[in-house]
């Protein structure tokens, strides 16, 4: 499944790249320091192998990819794979504290929506699901960026540093990370918390829910050690799609905060025609994303003693 | 789409004790749903001011007006919702934005439900080998990144209102072929089925006139569900500049000005966001409300 999706992936992003009008020496020359002839263009892109058929460079740069080199960048001449790296962490970084805070607010505010069925804390709760499944993220975050930033100057408006921070620099990084984290949080939040409760609300109709609570146990130790684990057995699937969601969703809440992440990287290689890095940035993300959906149905079979075993 | 079908007011003689469709009874239960009605009624002014938007709106949306009292006013009386950096009337473009986002997100779940019923009918009633041909590819298609394929391929060819709808529609079809296969596979079973096929109709009659309309229901709910998404993908894509181009302007590409004047002008924000967010809370309402009335364990 892993193999045919990222071959697919590439074989696509490929033949629409290449569709496209535009040039990427003739960019890079037009705006370079000195104008460049016909010949220098045409020099130029023999040495970088575009004046072969398409599929003789699909193959030559899957060739390569498969190797783990993604080539170089026509722009900054410097490997795909090394500018990825250094662009990968911030993005990763926004994407774990997300996922974690997601994760761990969504099944505790779910458990507690489904024990408290028809309360005012699960109206809250479903009111509040419905608003972020219907609000643009990139709405909210300017939103929150006009009130907390532009209004309020408590929040710095994007970016992940400040050029001169006043103060430590961890507080100033902390600054920064705060409104993305609420904004991501939030579009993964509601997910788990929708998963939990229903999760939570048949885990506590079972028949052994109500036999625990039939031979006297406490109402606590029912709920904690009967229905609650038993609630997180088909969750765990959701943390595989979650994180492909993360990776796919966080494209336009970094665009936003101008986050010096891969949606911002790869915006800016597809503006400049740099082809080797859109493959790449494309690649990784689809990486991301194919392994999220990998070790959902991994969990899921795992979990599963059916499905496990009729394999 | 459902929302017309649905809408149609029921007279008030098939009211009384006859007997009833399953159209009479869903409305019935789907009336007496506030939230879905609420949303109905919410789409019916959104989008009648979209449809009537040039009668509607009371300044020409892309007049240009460089008088310095007619740059980034606030909202007042004269303009309800302010002014932007080129003196246009924002209120008069949201109406006319309303009216592509909306028909965007109309046309590409009109793409989206006619690729996934197609391909979903093919493979629920054909047996074996096609069928999972066609739900392994569902799965590739599934797991890509879909978004990002979209970005590239939106800023490669000139964006524009139709590369747009069919781009949307292209990336969303995958669930409603799923769910359509599912039912059909359901159906092909029940006595009816078999009822069509023994008097003599052929295989593709009995799809599309036998099985299909028994299967509508899911279906209609899928579609309304997904026309918000759909709306939502179109305003995303146009904030990040790669749906309308300008002077035309969808909720979405209007936000995108107002990313960069959050600080003198957050009106260029507030107001086109909220019409997103609220049209597509009422397809939401809507599409629950329906699912709810079409479920026939809800009958009483």
């Amino acid at each position: 499944m892993v193999i045919p999706t990222l071959f697919f992936v590439s074989l696509i992003s490929f033949a629409i790249i290449r569709a496209a009008p535009g040039d990427p020496v003739r960019m890079y020359t037009s705006s370079g320091m000195s104008k460049a002839d016909a010949e220098d263009v045409e020099r130029i892109r023999e040495n970088l192998g575009l004046n072969d058929p398409l599929p003789v460079q699909y193959v030559r740069w899957l060739e390569q990819a498969v190797q783990g080199n993604l080539g170089y960048s026509i722009v900054s001449h410097r490997p795909v794979t090394e500018l990825i790296a250094e662009k990968l962490p911030a993005s990763l970084s926004l994407m774990g504290i997300s996922l974690v805070l997601s994760m761990t607010l969504g099944i505790l505010i779910g458990s507690i929506a489904a024990v408290k069925r028809y309360s005012l804390f699960d109206y809250a709760t479903t009111i509040f699901a419905f608003l972020g499944s219907s609000l643009p993220s990139f709405w909210l975050s300017m939103i929150l960026i006009w009130f907390f930033a532009v209004r309020l100057g408590w929040l710095p408006t994007g970016q992940m540093h400040s050029f001169r921070p006043s103060g430590p620099v961890w507080l100033d990084t902390a600054k920064h990370f705060v409104l993305p984290v609420i904004v991501t949080s939030y579009v993964g939040l509601i997910v788990w918390v929708r998963y939990q409760r229903s999760s939570m609300i048949e885990a506590l109709n079972q028949d052994y829910v109500r036999t625990a609570r039939a031979k006297g146990l406490n109402s606590k130790a029912v709920l904690y050690r009967h229905a609650w684990r038993n609630s997180l057995v088909p969750i765990v699937t959701l943390f595989g799609f979650s994180i492909a969601n993360l990776v796919a969703g966080s494209y336009v809440i970094e665009y936003v905060f101008s986050w010096p992440g891969m949606a911002n990287f790869g915006f800016d290689a597809i503006l400049k025609r740099d082809y080797p890095v859109i493959m790449g940035v494309t690649l990784v993300s689809s990486i991301f994303i194919i392994t999220g959906n990998l070790i959902a149905d991994i969990c899921y079979m795992f979990i599963n003693p059916q499905i496990r075993n009729s394999r | 789409m459902s929302a017309p079908a649905l809408s149609q007011p029921v007279p008030v003689a098939a009211l009384r004790r006859k007997e009833k469709s399953l159209w009479q009874y869903a409305w019935d239960r789907f009336r007496r749903n506030p939230l879905a009605l609420i949303g109905l009624l919410f789409l019916a002014v959104i989008m009648s001011a979209a449809v009537f938007a040039p009668l509607v709106a009371p300044y020409n949306p892309n007049a240009v007006s460089l008088a310095p009292d007619d740059l980034l006013q606030a909202p007042s009386m004269a303009h309800l919702f302010g002014t932007d950096e080129l003196g246009r009337d924002v209120f008069s473009r949201a109406l006319f934005g309303a009216r592509i986002s909306l028909l965007v997100g109309f046309v590409a779940t009109g793409v989206a439900i006619a690729i996934g019923v197609l391909v979903g009918a093919i493979a629920g009633s054909s047996s074996g080998k096609v069928d999972s041909v066609l739900m392994r590819g569902i799965d590739i298609l599934m797991s890509a990144p879909l978004f990002v394929l979209v970005m590239i391929s939106q800023i490669i060819i000139a964006p524009s209102i139709w590369s747009l709808m069919i781009v949307i529609g292209l990336i969303s079809w995958m669930d409603v072929a799923r769910l359509c296969r599912g039912e059909f596979l359901n159906l092909r079973s029940s006595e009816f089925v078999a009822a069509a096929k023994v008097v003599g109709n052929s295989g593709r009659r009995v799809a599309w006139r036998h099985v299909l309309p028994n299967a509508s229901g899911p279906i209609i709910v899928a579609a309304t569900l997904r026309i918000a998404e759909a709306i939502i993908l179109e305003s995303t894509l146009s904030f990040l500049g790669l749906g309308i181009q300008p002077p035309n302007a969808s909720l979405g590409s209007m936000l995108q000005k107002g990313l960069t004047r959050l600080q003198d002008a957050p009106w260029l924000v507030w107001f086109p966001g909220v019409l997103i967010a609220l049209t597509v809370l009422a397809f939401n309402f809507v599409g629950d409300g329906v699912r709810d009335a079409l479920d026939p364990k809800s009958i009483k």
